[in-house]
């Protein structure tokens, strides 16, 4: 729309009447003229005609509130009256809330009234409302009014105590209106006295012309609108008295109950529990990872923790920085998927590696097995600690549990402080008592506790909360499941733990037996290899330099051990054995000659050597025992050669499965080697290995490989173990706060003994011994 | 409070206490658009907007009321009840207004115009709060620009008129994509 300022000032100066009659001129003209600027004045209109009617809904909104609150002015009492023997009660909940009342799959909900009765010659002088249900199911009706009645199935008996299905009717007769009231013949006396009212209805249920009575245990919840909420509302049952009047007696307080939310939803966990997961790394965590971390802690005498986790592992030579350059296992998530609960006996491959490479697999753990809850009785557990332990959370955070006081919000504000009490009764109080009111249960337990954990919950019970409406039976069973379970599941998590620490100091035991075999065959490669390689050297100097090599002993046990013949060939010998030991090129002179034992630095590079989880570079050469490795550093592989003997170049990589091999013959000079590594499978390196290599050699290395898979495999279960117990550690004093608290009050005596003996250290410093 | 007290009582300001009055007609309307498919929620709605126009039409010093208010109101939420089904559902059979409200009271084509109003109260609405409150204090309170300014806090004159050019631009695109 292209409509200038000056336009635009105009219309609003028309909507505003404010045109000067220049003005009016102007505008008119343009109106006549222009079919923009028509379309802008009308829109305009259009738009003040819609603020207008926003003034004006704004305006009946607030006399509508003054016209029903004036309405409810006029109301006397709330009242029922019993019609057959109909009992009911009210409370308040959102409409859409009905159905969570009813743990049933099926509810039906009656559309208002299906036909109205003017019902003649009884008291309630006033239209009857008529509801068809059906009894074997739960029935939610709305009367005109908007009383809702919440009835649960096979809510209603015949006057034999039977039960009835077919062609039940709910009617029921209201009075809010003073009119109605009046009209009704009702008064509002109870005992003499008069009341004030907030509404009167009958409700009666009948099967044909028979009226039915409310089965024992059944009972009908009701939601009576109201637009303020006073307090001290009571719900009467009507009486006929002999002269024919209303009589309102056996007055009851009204019911509030709770409104029950997905027990999911909520926070069971202790205070800062969440906090500290986040700062673990772990803020992401789904609730299965949470509650896993969380189950595990059990009442327990110090944790039994495998080796690993106290000693470092050491390093092995050569090529490790590369082992623990893809330490993807120090990711939380790994150790958090370690301990996830398994609500199956299901074998999971923690680590694929082990798998992968014939490692037995039986060792590795599946944390948690719910199977294993049910194998044990009683509490082992019991008897050390003080305060809710998680296994009596997990006892209650459950589907059971579900529609119950439990599954509330004002459970889980209360929690919080149960846990800060160390009195575990205190919670068990609520859940042997889902039938109570939280009003009831909260001053139980301010007159069971001290000091703040009092003072809070004294201010609950002021709350005077109600409860959610728990059938009595179910409240039995939940009290004895919670009982049962609170055991198991802290059996659960002991036999758990133990398990899997007695697992993990076994495969420990098994690592470092490992470690020790490893570790001898390298020192007994490269001792051999030294022997021959300084065998060779020493034969090739004494041929060189023109002299007769004489008792040279070799293989024996005590190392260079020499019968030394002469001075000359000793002096020959440590030079010779010099340069083998320092792999430096070395000039010997003797008998007027001289020669030289030379090595020759090699240096391999290749991309992205850090890609490989496993990499090794080997030099061989068949005169020598076995392989030697190069050494890695900054990203390359170097070794010194010796000059004098002809090499080959095997590298290999691992990228988890998947081989890699390059191979070379090295030439007898300084070399600086780009190795490009080829995928090969794994068939395909072992024949290329047996055929380049000799036998000793070959299965030296295929054994070399194995125990770096072995490695990686073990350092990862050892860091897992490490985390595991870390962050075990970070949650103990939140999971278990009333244990950490003693053992803070234990620390701090033990401190206070170690600062009076460091103070009478002081004192004896003065003193000259 | 009678009929002719009611209209008195909007004409002179008193709207608030017209209103009051006028929801007496409510049962009469709620009963009929629940016995003809509609909710509790429909019959308040219908009835608010049947207030609407009924004072927007006493609104207008021309206007003379010659049926009694509350066939009125119970004719204009019939009317719109019937509009709104025939739109929920067109092949349904229409109700003559005539018939409804009697001739003297409205035409169709008046209270279409109405539909309309709502669609530029709907766009008022999506603007926001504070944008409303400037144009409602603006076209209706017909309050100077200083006074705007000083009454929504914005710091001068130009900037609360700034602001009601914004708000006003905002309200026409918005209006105009839901017309």
């Amino acid at each position: 729309m292209n409509i200038s300022k000056e336009q635009l000032r105009l219309i609003e100066k028309h909507i505003r009447q404010e045109l000067t009659a220049d003005e009016q001129n102007q505008f008119d003209q343009l109106l006549n003229s222009n079919n923009e600027f028509k379309d802008a004045v009308d829109q305009e209109i259009q738009l003040k005609e819609g603020l207008r009617r926003m003034s004006l809904r704004q305006e009946i909104a607030k006399a509508r509130h003054q016209h029903t609150l004036k309405h409810w002015g006029l109301r006397i009492g709330l009242a029922l009256i019993i019609s057959g023997a109909a009992l009911a009660g009210y409370f308040y909940f959102n409409r859409e809330d009905v159905s969570s009342i009813f743990p049933t799959e099926e509810i039906s909900i009656e559309t208002p009234s299906t036909e109205i009765i003017h019902a003649k010659g009884d008291l309630w002088n006033l239209p009857t409302q008529v509801y068809s249900i059906d009894n074997s199911k739960d029935n939610v009706v709305e009367s005109d009014y908007g009383i809702v009645l919440a009835i649960p199935k096979n809510a209603f008996v015949n006057q034999d105590g039977e039960h009835v299905s077919e062609d039940i009717t709910i009617q029921i007769k209201e009075a809010f209106t003073a009119s109605d009231i009046i009209k009704a013949g009702l008064t509002s006396t109870s005992d003499g006295d008069l009341l004030e009212s907030g509404g009167m209805f009958d409700l009666t249920a009948m099967q044909g012309k028979d009226t039915l009575a409310l089965a024992d245990g059944k009972e009908i919840y009701s939601e009576i609108p109201t637009l303020s909420k006073k307090s001290g509302m009571q719900l009467y049952d009507g009486e006929v008295t002999a002269d024919g009047l209303v009589n309102w007696a056996n007055p009851k307080k009204e019911a509030t109950y709770l409104i029950p939310v997905n027990i999911h939803t909520l926070d069971f966990y202790p205070p800062g529990y969440i906090d500290a997961l986040q700062e673990l790394g772990y803020g992401n965590a789904t609730k299965k990872t949470k509650d896993s971390l969380f189950y595990l802690f059990y009442c327990s005498p110090p944790s039994i923790e495998p080796e690993s986790n106290r000693i470092s592992i050491e390093k092995e030579i050569d090529n490790d920085e590369l082992f623990n350059s893809k330490s993807d296992y120090l990711n939380p998530k790994v150790v958090a998927k370690d301990l996830e609960l398994k609500s199956k006996n299901t074998k999971t491959n923690s680590n694929p590696i082990y798998s992968k490479h014939g490692i037995s697999e039986s060792n590795t753990t599946s944390l948690y097995d719910e199977e294993n809850i049910y194998a044990s009785d009683g509490d082992s557990t019991a008897g050390y600690c003080r305060g809710i332990m998680p296994s009596d959370i997990q006892a209650i955070w459950n589907e059971k549990f579900q529609n119950t006081n439990i599954a509330t919000i004002a459970f889980e504000k209360r929690l919080q402080y149960l846990y800060k009490s160390c009195d575990k009764t205190l919670l068990t109080h609520y859940i042997n008592h889902l039938d109570q009111d939280f009003g009831t249960l909260d001053r139980w337990v301010s007159n069971h506790c001290y000091g703040e954990t009092q003072k809070t919950f004294q201010r609950f019970a002021n709350e005077n909360l109600g409860r959610v409406n728990t059938r009595k039976s179910q409240v039995r069973t939940l009290a004895k499941f919670y009982e049962k379970k609170r055991k198991l599941y802290a059996n659960a998590a002991k036999e758990t733990l133990e398990k899997f620490w007695a697992e993990q100091q076994q495969l420990d035991r098994d690592a470092r037996a490992k470690k020790l075999a490893n570790a001898q065959e390298n020192s007994t490669r490269k001792q051999a290899n030294f022997t021959t390689e300084f065998d060779f050297n020493l034969t090739r100097v004494y041929k060189k330099l023109g002299l007769k090599r004489t008792t040279w002993v070799s293989g024996r046990e005590d190392r260079y051990q020499f019968v030394i013949t002469s001075m000359g060939a000793k002096n020959i010998d440590r030079k010779v054995y010099a340069a083998t030991t320092n792999r430096k090129t070395t000039t010997i002179t003797a008998n007027g000659k001289s020669t030289n034992v030379t090595y020759n630095k090699t240096s391999i590079k290749l991309e992205s050597p850090r890609d490989y989880d496993i990499l090794r570079a080997y030099f061989i050469n068949p005169k020598l025992f076995s392989f030697e490795r190069y050494k890695f550093s900054n990203n390359t592989f170097e070794a010194k050669l010796n000059g004098d003997l002809n090499y080959n170049t095997v590298v290999v990589g691992y990228k988890g499965n998947e081989a890699f091999v390059w191979t070379y013959n090295n030439q007898s000079e300084t070399e600086e080697l780009t190795a490009s590594l080829k995928a090969i499978s794994k068939q395909e390196l072992d024949k290329l290995l047996a055929e380049t290599l000799p036998k000793q050699t070959k299965r030296d290395i295929t054994t070399d490989i194995r125990y770096a898979f072995f490695e990686i495999a073990d350092n990862k279960r050892v860091k897992r173990n490490q985390d595991i117990q870390k962050v075990r550690n970070s949650l103990y004093s939140i999971v278990m706060p009333c244990e950490a608290w003693e053992e803070e009050t234990a620390n701090d005596e033990i401190q206070a003994v170690v600062d009076s003996i460091s103070n009478t250290s002081e004192t004896f410093k003065g003193i000259k011994w | 409070m009678e009929e002719e007290n009611i209209i008195k009582s909007i004409r002179s300001g008193r709207r608030s206490k017209a209103i009051n009055a006028l929801y007496d007609y409510f049962p009469a309307v709620k009963k009929h658009i629940k016995s003809r498919g509609g909710s509790n929620h429909d019959a308040q709605d219908i009835f608010q907007e049947a207030l609407i126009i009924f004072l927007k039409k006493v609104d207008d010093d021309k206007f003379e009321l010659t049926s009694s208010i509350n066939t009125y109101i119970f004719g204009v939420s019939r009317f719109l009840w019937n509009n709104a089904m025939r739109k929920k559902n067109p092949e349904a059979s229409t109700v003559d207004i005539d018939d409804v409200v009697g001739t003297e009271v409205e035409t169709e084509e008046q209270l279409n115009q109405e539909v309309l109003y709502n669609k530029a109260e709907q766009a008022l609405i999506d603007i926001g709060e504070k944008c409303t409150r400037l144009l409602q204090l603006f076209y209706i309170e017909m309050l100077s620009m200083k006074a705007i300014a000083s009454q929504l806090n914005y710091n001068s004159q130009k900037v609360a008129s700034n602001a009601k050019y914004k708000c006003l631009e905002r309200a026409r695109k918005r209006f105009k994509s839901i017309v």
